[in-house]
């Protein structure tokens, strides 16, 4: 899909719940990887300003200098809203950027189900500063399976489940289903949290109603976040948290506490940083009719 | 379809082929770039000072370039203006007096204008021509704004306006496009200027200006701004926006002699929105105010970081 030309990486418009009249593109200095795997397409290049990047299927996944935005999100938001979380689960997350955030935090064990082990190979040997040696840590377990499949196992067991997964369309479009988000329901413990990649607002404002209205169905607290991932060139991108803790009540303090406690060494997300981002402006509460 | 794009300006920059029908435009720096399908071409023209492209596109509407750099669209124009506009002016508990430098689409003033409070507003703008255009092609932007008997606009160099005349202002507004060397925006971005700014602003005057992209990759001239606005005035708060078509979260600073923008509070905010019979706000209210002023950690430090003070003979100049 990406075509190499005169060094101009170009992302494919093929983009779920998008728009085929947008993309982006990048100069690339060299492409450093590519293969098919069972799944997908696997590409890595090498560009001048993101660094290198992971592209599947012709669709720019993360990069080296920016993945922290996205992996502090999708990690910390949950993390912080929950009381005290010692079990955690990632869906998707090959790269291990998620990973590595979420081991920052004292928890007993994460797990880690990617479809694609290819992806976790590649990520670790041309895009080793995104998990920064996560996938040797003793707490973290790597199992290679369909999350739709792993989950059903599991009733009343994590603290904190998070989606890093890639846009839905194919069979990934199943893991923003609502049958999947109730067994992602029942795989969490009492105070259990949630949090999820759901597009970006100004193109996908579909995609952000869609995840937003299942989950809400499923969970007494949704909020959507967010925060901003260049590397996407569709702009702004939703991270949606839920959960059946009452999120009203934790307040900036509390969180500013644990925050302390930790003594993270982060470069986006801070508890100003997680209240600030889920101030939504006017016209998204009126097009997401969230009044 | 395809003759119509021929032999015209839409592959910006000779990245595409020359009978393409999307623009490219550079997001961070000189290699990332978005590209936006075209849907009609509406207007090509040079004038003395650049040349404008106006045309449709599928997601946007109607986007102005300027030079082939993007500069404002339908579809998000408001992000910009009311950003640029809004938590400045409100900042102000009375501001009656107004100057915009920049700004010909007229969306800036559009939004100035809502504010019962303002009895006069100034527009300084050095392109007749592209105010002229800009009124014909783009009346989504600037809805009739240029026919309020309030609006006064003057075709001439922004500091040589300023510099000249001796009336004080409540609010300047600096809506210019980024430090160019023709037209020579980047002597609007020098201390020397932001103080000759801060001589026309009344005593308790608050200054308002669009500083480019906060992006983590891209902040060199907003960090450089904000440092070089603080030498001047005692008060400086940034605030930023995501900004769809740039591609970029876009940084806006408040500079201010007496009030702080960052404290005030949402139940006084709705109470000068009410006030002031501000409406039809699509991003701006008195929930988002203080969310906006929260800048992440890298951006803080980069701020620190920056050392460079932006003069007439040390200017910053945007890439590309």
């Amino acid at each position: 899909m990406s075509k190499k030309k005169n060094n101009w990486l170009f992302e494919s418009s093929l983009i779920p719940y998008g728009e085929v009249e947008e993309k982006s593109a990048l100069k690339v200095k060299k492409k450093i990887y590519s293969s098919k795997s069972s799944y997908q397409k696997i590409e890595v290049f090498d560009t001048f300003i993101f660094g290198k990047i992971l592209v599947l299927d012709g669709i720019f996944q993360t990069s080296e200098k920016d993945e922290f935005v996205y992996h502090e999100m999708i990690c910390h938001l949950p993390m912080f809203y929950h009381r005290n979380p010692k079990k955690v689960l990632i869906i998707g997350g090959g790269d291990g950027g998620s990973l590595e955030e979420v081991l920052k935090h004292p928890i007993e064990k994460v797990w880690m189900v990617e479809i694609d082990k290819k992806v976790i190979e590649i990520s670790q040997k041309y895009l080793p500063s995104i998990s920064k040696g996560a996938f040797k840590d003793k707490r973290a377990k790597i199992v290679i399976d369909d999350g739709l499949k792993f989950i059903k196992n599991y009733q009343n067991f994590f603290d904190v489940i998070i989606l890093d997964l890639s846009d839905p369309w194919g069979p990934a479009q199943k893991l923003i289903s609502l049958k999947f988000y109730k067994d992602i329901k029942r795989a969490l413990r009492k105070g259990g949290v949630i949090s999820v990649q759901g597009g970006c607002f100004f193109y996908q404002i579909k995609l952000v109603s869609t995840i937003f209205k299942r989950l809400k169905k499923l969970f007494s607290s949704v909020t959507i976040h967010k925060a901003p991932v260049v590397l996407y060139g569709l702009g702004e991108l939703n991270f949606t948290v839920a959960s059946d803790i009452n999120f009203k009540k934790i307040s900036p303090k509390n969180i500013e506490k644990k925050f302390k406690k930790l003594n993270l060494d982060l470069k986006y997300y801070s508890p100003k940083i997680h209240f600030a981002s889920a101030v939504l402006p006017k016209y998204l509460i009126e097009e997401l009719k969230l009044k | 379809m395809r003759n119509e794009f021929r032999d015209n300006h839409f592959s910006f920059l000779a990245k595409l082929p020359k009978n393409s029908q999307w623009i490219l435009e550079f997001t961070q720096g000189p290699s990332s770039a978005h590209l936006f399908r075209v849907k009609k071409k509406i207007c090509h023209q040079k004038t003395p000072f650049q040349i404008v492209d106006i045309v449709k596109l599928f997601h946007y509407g109607k986007t102005l370039f300027l030079d082939e750099r993007l500069q404002v669209t339908q579809a998000d124009e408001f992000l910009y203006h009311e950003s640029v506009v809004h938590p400045a002016l409100l900042t102000h508990p009375q501001p009656q007096k107004v100057l915009i430098i920049g700004g010909a689409d007229g969306g800036a003033a559009y939004q100035v204008l809502k504010h019962k409070s303002v009895e006069k507003l100034f527009l300084v703008e050095i392109d007749a021509k592209l105010i002229k255009l800009c009124q014909k092609f783009l009346p989504e932007i600037n809805r009739g704004i240029f026919k309020n008997p309030k609006l006064k606009i003057f075709t001439t160099d922004g500091r040589k306006f300023l510099s000249k005349g001796k009336e004080k202002f409540d609010v300047i507004i600096s809506d210019l496009t980024a430090p160019l060397i023709n037209p020579p925006s980047y002597l609007l971005f020098t201390k020397e200027f932001y103080k000759i700014i801060y001589d026309r602003l009344n005593k308790d005057g608050i200054f308002s200006l669009q500083a480019d992209s906060t992006d983590h990759l891209n902040n060199k001239i907003f960090t450089s701004v904000y440092r070089t606005v603080e030498k001047v005035f005692p008060i400086v708060k940034a605030l930023q926006v995501f900004i769809p078509s740039y591609d970029n979260n876009w940084g806006f600073i408040i500079a201010s002699k007496k009030y702080n923008p960052a404290s005030l509070d949402s139940s006084e905010i709705k109470r000068r929105i009410k006030k002031r019979g501000l409406r039809g706000l699509k991003f701006y209210d008195e929930k988002i105010h203080q969310s906006l002023f929260v800048l992440p950690k890298d951006l803080r430090e980069a701020i620190k970081k920056q050392k460079k003070i932006i003069r007439d003979n040390h200017p910053i100049i945007t890439l590309q």
